[in-house]
C-alpha cells in the first residue's frame, strides 16, 4: 500500500506472526522431507490418470500375479506387477491412495469441525458449558474406537460416506482437548475482554479473535488425526469392514493380499510401504509445525 | 450530572463449583457506592485483590453485579445493547502485551470498535484511525505492523487509541502504567491527562499506587476488600487521610520504595481472603487504631462535606 509510506516514516516491515511461523517452518528440515513425500503422494493421487495408462479395476485373468519389474519375471508393462485378478498394481496403488487420502482429509474436516467447536466453546464459556462438554468428551474417550466403528459399519453398512462419517464422528476428542486448553489460554488474555468491551459479537470473538490464535496447535492435531484416520480406515478395510469393491484403498489392498504373504510378499509390501511413507510424512510435517508454533515443545 | 453511578453493587463468585457441588462464595465486591460526574477523573486505589478490576468489569458491562446497580448516563448498564454500551465506556488495560491481539495489524486493532459498530466506510475508518493514532502520538506507518513489533509504551498508546476511536464518554484505565518501564509511565500518564483535557473525557483511573493517581485524579476512592473505605477530593485525601488504611497506603508511597507493599502493621496480619471477609470492619485485623467494636460492627459511612469514610476511630487532623 502506497498510502502508508509517509515522507518521514522509515519503512517498517510488517511481520505477521503467521508469516514468521511459515518462514521458520520453511527452514525446518523435517518439514521438507515430510512435505516432499506428502507432495509426491498427493500429486500422484491427483494426477493419477496421467501417471498410468492402466485401469486399476481392469482384470486380465491371463496375467495374474505378475511379479514387479525388479523380479526376473517382471516387465515394465506392469512396473509393480499385477494382483490375483490380474489388475495392474501400480494403477491400484495410485488410485487406492486417492481414496485413502480422501477418507483421511474428509474425516479430519468432520472431526476437526466437531472437536474445534466443542473445544472452543468449552474453553471460552467455561463453567457449566465446560463441565458438560468434558462429560461428553469423557464418554467419547471410554468408547473403544475400532470396536465402535466395527459395530456401526456392520449395522449401517459400509458405504464410503458412512465410513467417513463414523471415523469423523469418533476422532474429534484430541481436537477438543487441544483447542479447549489453547482457547482457555487465549480467553484469559485482555484482548478478549477488550473485544467484549468494544461490543464484538460472540461470533466475532470466537472466529476473529480466538481462532487465528490457535491455528498452530490445530494444524498439529490435524496432522496427527489425519494419520490416525488413514490408519483406522486401513485397519477397518483389513478387517473387511472398510470400503468395499469396486472401491479400494491401501488398507483393502493389504487385506486382499494377506493370503499371498509368504509367496508374493510384494503384494503386501507395496501398499504397506506406501502407507508407512504417508504416515511418516504426515507426522514429520506435524512435528515441524509443532516445533515452530509451540516453542516449549522444541528440543 | 453523574455519568456513572454505582449503588450498593456487590459481586460474588462461586469458586470450586462442579456439576453437582455448590462450591464456596468469593466476595469480590461488598457494596460499592460511587458517583462520577462528567469530565471528572476518579482515582481508584487499593491493594491487589481488593476488587478494582472487578468493579471495572461491572462498569464496562462485561459482567453484571450480583446485587445493586451500575448506571451509565442514567440507565442501568445491563439495559444497553453491547454497541450502545461500547459507545459510552471503553477500557485501557494493564498489560499491553496481553491486551492486543497478536494476529492483527495495528490498523485493524484500532479500527475494531468502529468497525463493529458499522460506522463509516472502510476508507473513512482508515482516516479516523490515522487521526486517533496521531492524537496518541503514534507514527502513521505503525498501522501496518503487528503488536509484537512495538514496545510496551507504544502498545499502550495503541490500546488508548483503540479505546478512543469510537469517542466514548468514559475511559476506564485499569492500572494503565504498572506494566510499563518507569520512564514510559509518566509519558502515558501525561498522554491520558492531555486527552482527558482535550476531549473532556470522564476518566476512571485504577491503580494500586497512590502516586499514579495523585496528579490526574480530581477525586480518589480507596478500596479495601471489596469496599470503598474512604473517598473524597484528591487534595483532602492526600493531605489529611481519615481512614487508617488510606494513611498506610500513603505511607507506602512515601517510603523509600514507592509502590512497595503495604508496610506490615501487625505481625502475621496478611491481606484477608475474600472467601471469608473478617467480621466487623474488614480492616481491623491489620489496623493500628482498632478498638472496641471494630471486630464486630461494620462501620457505616461517615460523611464529611465532599468526603466520606468508613471507620469507627478515624484519624484526627489538626
Ligand atoms: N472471574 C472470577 N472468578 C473467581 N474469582 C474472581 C474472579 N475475578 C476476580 N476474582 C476474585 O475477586 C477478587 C478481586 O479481584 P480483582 O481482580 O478485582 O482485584 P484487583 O483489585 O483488580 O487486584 P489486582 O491489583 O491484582 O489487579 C480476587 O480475590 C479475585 O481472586
Ligand atoms: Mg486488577
Amino acid at each position: 500500500m502506497a498510502s502508508i509510506a509517509s515522507a518521514t516514516a522509515a519503512p517498517v516491515l510488517a511481520l505477521s506472526p503467521g508469516r514468521v511461523a511459515l518462514g521458520r517452518t520453511l527452514r525446518h528440515g523435517g518439514f521438507w522431507v515430510g512435505g516432499g513425500i506428502l507432495l509426491v503422494i498427493l500429486v500422484a493421487a491427483i494426477l493419477a490418470p496421467l501417471l498410468t495408462a492402466h485401469d486399476p479395476t481392469w482384470q486380465d485373468l491371463g496375467k495374474r500375479l505378475v511379479p514387479p519389474v525388479w523380479d526376473a519375471r517382471g516387465s515394465w508393462e506392469h512396473p509393480l506387477g499385477t494382483d490375483q485378478l490380474g489388475r495392474d498394481y501400480l494403477a491400484r496403488l495410485i488410485y487406492g491412495g486417492r481414496i485413502s487420502l480422501l477418507i483421511g482429509f474428509a474425516t479430519v474436516l468432520i472431526s476437526g469441525a466437531i472437536g474445534t467447536a466443542l473445544g472452543i466453546a468449552a474453553g471460552y464459556w467455561g463453567g457449566r458449558v465446560d463441565l458438560l462438554i468434558n462429560f461428553v468428551l469423557t464418554i467419547r474417550l471410554t468408547l473403544p474406537v475400532v470396536l465402535v466403528a466395527l459395530v456401526v459399519v456392520a449395522l449401517a453398512g459400509n458405504s464410503l460416506t458412512i465410513l467417513m462419517l463414523v471415523i469423523g464422528l469418533l476422532l474429534w476428542d484430541r481436537f477438543a482437548i487441544v483447542t479447549r486448553s489453547a482457547t482457555q489460554q487465549i480467553a484469559s488474555r485482555e484482548f478478549i475482554v477488550a473485544a467484549q468491551a468494544i461490543g464484538s459479537s460472540t461470533g466475532r470473538i470466537l472466529f476473529k479473535e480466538i481462532l487465528p490464535n490457535i491455528t498452530g496447535p490445530l494444524i498439529v492435531v490435524a496432522s496427527v488425526e489425519l494419520a490416525h484416520a488413514i490408519l483406522l480406515e486401513a485397519a477397518l478395510s483389513f478387517l473387511g469392514l472398510g470400503v468395499q469393491p469396486p472401491l479400494f484403498t491401501w488398507g483393502l489392498m493389504i487385506a486382499e493380499a494377506k493370503n499371498q504373504l509368504f509367496f508374493r510378499p510384494w503384494l503386501i509390501a507395496v501398499p504397506g510401504a506406501a502407507l508407512v511413507a504417508l504416515i511418516f510424512a504426515i507426522n514429520l510435517v506435524g512435528d515441524a509445525v509443532r516445533d515452530v508454533t509451540a516453542p516449549e515443545g522444541r528440543a | 450530572m453523574n455519568v456513572l453511578e454505582v449503588r450498593g453493587a456487590t459481586k460474588t463468585y462461586d469458586v470450586g463449583k462442579t456439576l453437582v457441588g455448590a462450591g464456596r462464595t468469593l466476595h469480590a465486591l461488598r457494596g460499592i457506592d460511587l458517583a462520577v460526574r462528567k469530565g471528572e477523573t476518579l482515582g481508584l486505589v487499593g491493594e491487589s485483590g481488593c476488587g478494582k478490576s472487578t468493579l471495572a468489569r461491572l462498569i464496562l458491562g462485561i459482567e453484571g453485579p450480583t446485587s445493586g446497580n451500575v448506571t451509565l448516563a442514567g440507565k442501568p448498564v445491563g439495559g444497553y445493547g453491547r454497541l450502545e454500551r461500547a459507545k459510552l465506556v471503553q477500557p485501557v488495560f494493564q498489560d499491553p502485551y496481553s491486551s492486543l491481539n497478536p494476529r492483527m495489524r495495528i490498523a485493524r486493532i484500532v479500527a475494531a470498535p468502529i468497525e463493529v459498530r458499522g460506522i463509516g466506510t472502510a476508507s473513512s475508518r482508515r482516516e479516523r484511525v490515522r487521526a486517533v493514532m496521531n492524537a496518541v502520538g503514534l507514527p502513521e506507518h505503525f498501522t501496518e505492523v503487528y503488536p509484537s513489533q512495538l514496545s510496551g509504551g507504544q502498545r499502550q498508546r495503541v490500546a488508548i487509541a483503540r479505546a478512543l476511536v469510537g469517542e466514548p464518554e468514559i475511559l476506564v484505565c485499569d492500572e494503565p502504567t504498572s506494566a510499563l518501564d518507569v520512564s514510559v509511565q509518566s509519558q502515558i500518564l501525561n498522554l491520558l491527562a492531555r486527552l482527558k483535557r482535550e476531549l473532556g473525557l470522564t476518566l476512571i483511573l485504577i491503580s494500586h499506587n497512590l502516586a499514579v493517581v495523585h496528579h490526574l485524579a480530581d477525586r480518589v476512592a480507596v478500596m479495601y476488600l471489596g469496599r470503598i473505605v474512604e473517598h473524597g477530593p484528591t487534595e483532602a485525601i492526600f493531605g489529611a487521610p481519615r481512614h487508617p488504611y488510606t494513611a498506610a497506603l500513603l505511607a507506602s508511597v512515601l517510603s523509600p520504595r514507592p509502590g512497595a507493599r503495604l508496610p506490615e502493621m501487625r505481625v502475621g496480619a496478611e491481606f484477608p481472603s475474600p472467601l471469608a471477609p473478617p467480621p466487623g470492619c474488614a480492616f481491623h485485623p491489620r489496623c493500628p487504631c482498632a478498638g472496641e467494636g471494630c471486630a464486630t460492627i461494620d462501620p457505616d459511612e461517615t460523611r464529611d462535606g465532599p468526603r466520606g469514610y468508613r471507620c469507627h476511630y478515624p484519624l484526627a487532623h489538626a
